[in-house]
């Protein structure tokens, strides 16, 4: 097993020094900041332009510059954002709560509504509920996230008024007050809903199909033929065997969702990662869209690193293959 | 059936769990939401801002609320939703972004404006520059302006908030690492600051000429840096580079001082009672705010504000004229038209070069001959949200607009002659050749924009008008903005076009000085200028037109020059947009300025 998780990390950090080189390669193939980022009066006023160049350091050779970025990386120093002029670091530890509360949320609405769905749907197979589940599912994952944000925003927001449709409220940080938390619910709702839907539909469908085929198994007919309650057959013996798949799917998605959804940041006003890399990128602002990538890749791999350990610990095959 | 009676009790008490949380949690947040104005005693209405220029006699403009029949009440909150904040930054000079909308809510400019075009007194009473152009004088309300703080401003504040940005103070702010190189770009052009020569007066000293000092340090001009705070407020949040300590303590002089803010999101402020600018001070109009606080947030999303308008969350909201209907939809909801606000900008690039399809200026005039603009007007936007009454930057009520500016007709016959004249378009000018029987080939790059809607649209349809009218191959291309920009700048696009957008204006001078002078400016219209059959007139021609300082002639010396640009048709005939604004229900009017891109004139707003 020590030999799987050495392994397995071994392969984590090269996937990590391989995005870097990938993400600070094509962020420099976007344009050149020192140019962009000068006022109009200065322009092609060749001297600026190189004292810029050079206060940034991207008067360097490529190599180098990324060799700096590498060493400082390691340490999450991911240098000046060119706009807000403050350390990326810092603008990330001001992101990721916002984030990590969204993906978090979204998870549980998606395995606590998708997962019983699974289950309702496989035990009602063929009826109408589980015709109205699967065209669910079908919807969850064809319809455009921000088609759907939208929609929730203008009838729940809008002409209800009953949920706010932007930004996190007054929340800032990790932990709100206890008397800020139904104002942190509040706005959690539409964007966790949106975030949820297509996983739901997901969960939903891996959930039916788990249950189906545990529901087919001898020892779940055993069961009923020993005269076992429904519930007990259900919950106790075809849930728990059923969700195993599901809950390392729910681990993996939730790693999907930390690395910030800019579709749904950007449209809810979300003030997480995703909304701070649409911004990084759309000011050639290298510093911040190289940090916000970094930490989400970062993230992303060290979580399917934890699920591929835990799946290793649960099936010898996986660490044998 | 035991499972199934299982499984549907289940299924009722799992959804209507979820449902009770869902509805719990909507009538606590419903009950955070920001509460109605309560009903007060109405406030005395002050008069709007003077109308500014008189320079050109307005166009046809749609009706912007009417304010007059509506009760106001004085107190309440004004939640403010907008598209982007900017940077964040409250270092006026470091504070970055398109529209810098915070800045104007708890800042003042050194020079005040009034409808975005006029000049008025505000922290200094007057200003006048030197006959040579090159030494600018202001002379501050000395000793009654408060900050927020306490501290009173004085000729010493001014001289300290001019030196620190653009004179010595600003190199030693660079060398200390607390500005960047492009923070000094405008010091490098200044010789000095200095006070005097009168107690309460400052100067400034350019190298060269530079006659729209007073302009770019007014509320008209687009960027915060001449926004004024007390040099002891600045001193005392000194930190290791510079004034950090001001990011985290922000204090102004405007009608509202902040509050709380969540960087690069939202800004709270809150009235600020011994604001200056005041009848009681002198001042012409008083420009105190009538409701207590202010909420500004960014929501990018339009169906995001537009959702807030019509719940009463939001009572102002950013829009665009995709938004107009919905607006319209909303019960009580209004618009408040921010007009002249963006132009299109229409840029026929580096055709100075002689090789090039567009070097003749008859080719360029046909291509402007061949735009039926009341096409564009009427089928693409709408005669309420865009004009075609300009040329380039200079929309009706800017400096140097006439009636010789509005532009050339559409007149299929006269591009046909013109190409003929220069043996282009074959034997009836419309097969699309050019003098060497070579098909005339082109791309017009563009983006999406946020100001002006339809952009691509707009580019799609030159392109129809010139292969259909004259024959011309003609490519869209819409980018990003940014790259788009940058390839430009970096010469990518010779004998292309370029359909953009740029902020409004009252005074065109620095960006026709970086167009048609400027030689070290990539983007400008006329590089290697002797090459140009009219040489001997366009730099003239523009020096003399930027060189008139008397105010009873200069309008007229810019028209004469903007006349002859525009028959140069480096730069084509465009539109000018009028932004929309939205007002919620419980708003009776809002009167922004034209003329500029962001919130102004925040104090004209008046709740019911």
């Amino acid at each position: 097993m020590t030999a799987y998780i050495i392994r397995r990390i071994g392969e984590g950090l090269i996937t990590l020094i391989a995005l870097s080189f990938v993400v600070f390669g094509s962020v420099h193939l976007t344009g050149d900041p020192a140019r962009f980022l000068l006022p109009i009066s200065a322009e092609h006023d060749e001297s600026v332009y190189e004292a810029q160049k050079a206060a940034y350091g991207l008067d360097k050779p490529f190599i180098v510059q990324y060799w700096n970025f590498l060493i400082k990386a390691v340490r999450l120093d991911f240098g000046n954002s060119f706009t807000a002029r403050r350390p990326v670091q810092e603008i990330l530890l001001e992101r990721i709560p916002a984030t990590v509360h969204l993906a978090i949320a979204g998870t549980i609405l998606a395995i606590g509504i998708g997962v019983p769905l699974g289950i309702i749907s496989a035990v009602k197979r063929d009826t109408i509920l589980d015709r109205i589940c699967k065209a669910f599912a079908i919807f969850g994952m064809a319809a455009p996230q921000f088609w759907v944000a939208i929609m929730l925003i203008i009838v729940f927001a809008g002409y209800w008024g009953w949920l706010p449709g932007y930004g996190r409220g007054d929340i800032t940080g990790w932990f709100p007050a206890w008397n800020q938390i139904p104002n942190m619910l509040a706005h959690l709702i539409l964007p966790a809903s949106v975030l949820a839907l297509a996983i739901i539909a997901a969960i939903m469908r891996l959930a039916r199909s788990a249950m189906l085929e545990v529901l087919d198994s001898d020892y779940v007919k055993f069961a009923q033929v020993k005269g076992m309650s429904d519930r007990v057959v259900i919950w106790r013996h075809a849930a728990r065997n059923a969700l195993i798949p599901v809950i390392t799917f729910g681990g993996i998605s939730l790693a999907g969702l930390l690395n910030g959804s800019v579709v749904v940041e950007v449209v809810f006003a979300w003030p997480g990662v995703g909304l701070m890399l649409l911004e990084g990128v759309l000011s050639n602002n290298f510093p911040q869209v190289e940090g916000a990538i970094m930490v989400s890749g970062a993230a992303y791999i060290l979580t399917a690193l934890v699920v591929d350990i835990l799946y290793g610990y649960a099936d010898p095959r996986v660490r044998m293959n | 059936m035991e499972l199934k009676r299982f499984m549907n009790v289940r299924l009722l008490a799992t959804f209507g769990l979820a449902a009770g949380m869902i509805t719990t949690v909507a009538c606590s947040g419903a009950s955070e939401a920001p509460a109605a104005p309560a009903p007060a005693t109405p406030a005395a209405v002050t008069a709007p801002a003077s109308s500014g220029s008189d320079s050109a006699a307005p166009t046809a403009m749609p009706a912007a609320t009417e304010p007059a029949a509506m009760a106001e009440s004085a107190g309440g909150h004004v939640n403010l939703l907008v598209t982007n904040i900017g940077n964040g930054k409250f270092d006026p000079l470091l504070t970055e972004g398109e529209d810098l909308k915070f800045q104007r809510i708890f800042q003042v400019a050194l020079v005040g404006g009034a409808g975005g075009s006029e000049l008025v007194p505000a922290v200094a009473k007057d200003w006048s520059v030197s006959e040579d152009g090159k030494i600018w004088t202001f002379t501050v309300n000395d000793g009654f302006i408060k900050a927020h703080d306490g501290n009173v401003i004085t000729r010493d504040d001014v001289y300290f908030n001019l030196n620190s940005r653009v004179g010595a103070e600003a190199f030693e702010l660079l060398d200390s690492g607390y500005y960047e190189p492009r923070d000094v770009a405008l010091a490098n052009l200044i010789e000095g600051v200095s006070k005097g020569p009168g107690d309460d007066q400052v100067q400034v000293n350019f190298k060269t000429v530079r006659l729209d000092f007073a302009f770019n340090w007014s509320e008209n001009s687009q960027g915060a840096s001449p926004m004024i705070v007390p040099e002891a407020t600045m001193r005392e949040r000194a930190g290791e580079t510079g004034f950090e300590g001001y990011e985290t303590d922000p204090v102004g002089i405007g009608s509202m001082k902040v509050e709380d803010f969540v960087l690069e999101q939202k800004y709270s402020f809150e009235k600020f009672d011994d604001f200056f600018w005041t009848t009681e001070n002198g001042f012409s109009e008083d420009r105190s705010v009538t409701f207590d606080t202010l909420t500004i947030e960014v929501v990018p999303e339009p169906a995001g504000r537009l959702a807030a308008l019509r719940s009463g969350d939001a009572q102002l909201i950013e829009a665009n004229i995709n938004m107009i209907g919905d607006i319209d939809s909303i019960d009580g909801a209004s618009i408040a038209w921010q007009k002249e606000s963006s132009y299109n900008w229409v840029v026929y690039v580096d055709c100075w070069q002689e090789e090039l399809w567009c070097f003749p200026v008859e080719a360029r005039q046909a291509a402007e001959h061949a735009i039926n603009k009341d096409d564009i007007v009427n089928g693409l936007y709408s005669p309420e949200s865009v004009n075609a009454d300009s040329w380039a930057h200079v929309t009706p009520n800017s400096l140097g607009w006439g009636e010789n500016l509005r532009p050339r007709a559409f007149d299929l016959d006269k591009s046909y002659e013109l190409l003929k004249s220069i043996g282009y378009g074959g034997a009836n000018g419309d097969d699309g050749t050019d003098a060497n029987g070579e098909q005339i080939s082109f791309t017009i790059y563009t983006w999406e924009a946020g100001d002006l809607p339809l952009l691509p649209d707009l580019a799609q349809m030159y392109k129809d008008f010139w292969t259909d009218g004259l024959g011309w191959d003609v490519n869209v291309s819409v980018g990003d903005a940014a790259a788009t920009r940058q390839a430009w700048n970096n010469r990518e696009y010779p004998g292309d076009l370029l359909v953009r957008t740029n902020e409004g204006r009252y005074d065109g001078t620095s960006i026709t000085q970086g167009g048609y002078l400027n030689e070290s400016i990539a983007w400008r219209a006329v590089d290697n200028w002797q090459n140009e059959p009219w040489a001997s007139n366009t730099t003239p021609v523009v020096q003399k037109g930027l060189s008139d300082l008397n105010p009873d002639t200069r309008s007229a010396s810019y028209n004469a020059m903007y006349e002859y640009l525009q028959d140069q048709t480096y730069w084509g005939d465009g539109f000018n947009t009028n932004v929309p604004w939205g007002l919620g229900a419980d708003v009776a009017s809002y009167e922004p300025w034209r003329l500029v891109p962001y919130v102004t004139a925040i104090w004209t707003l008046k709740l019911k």
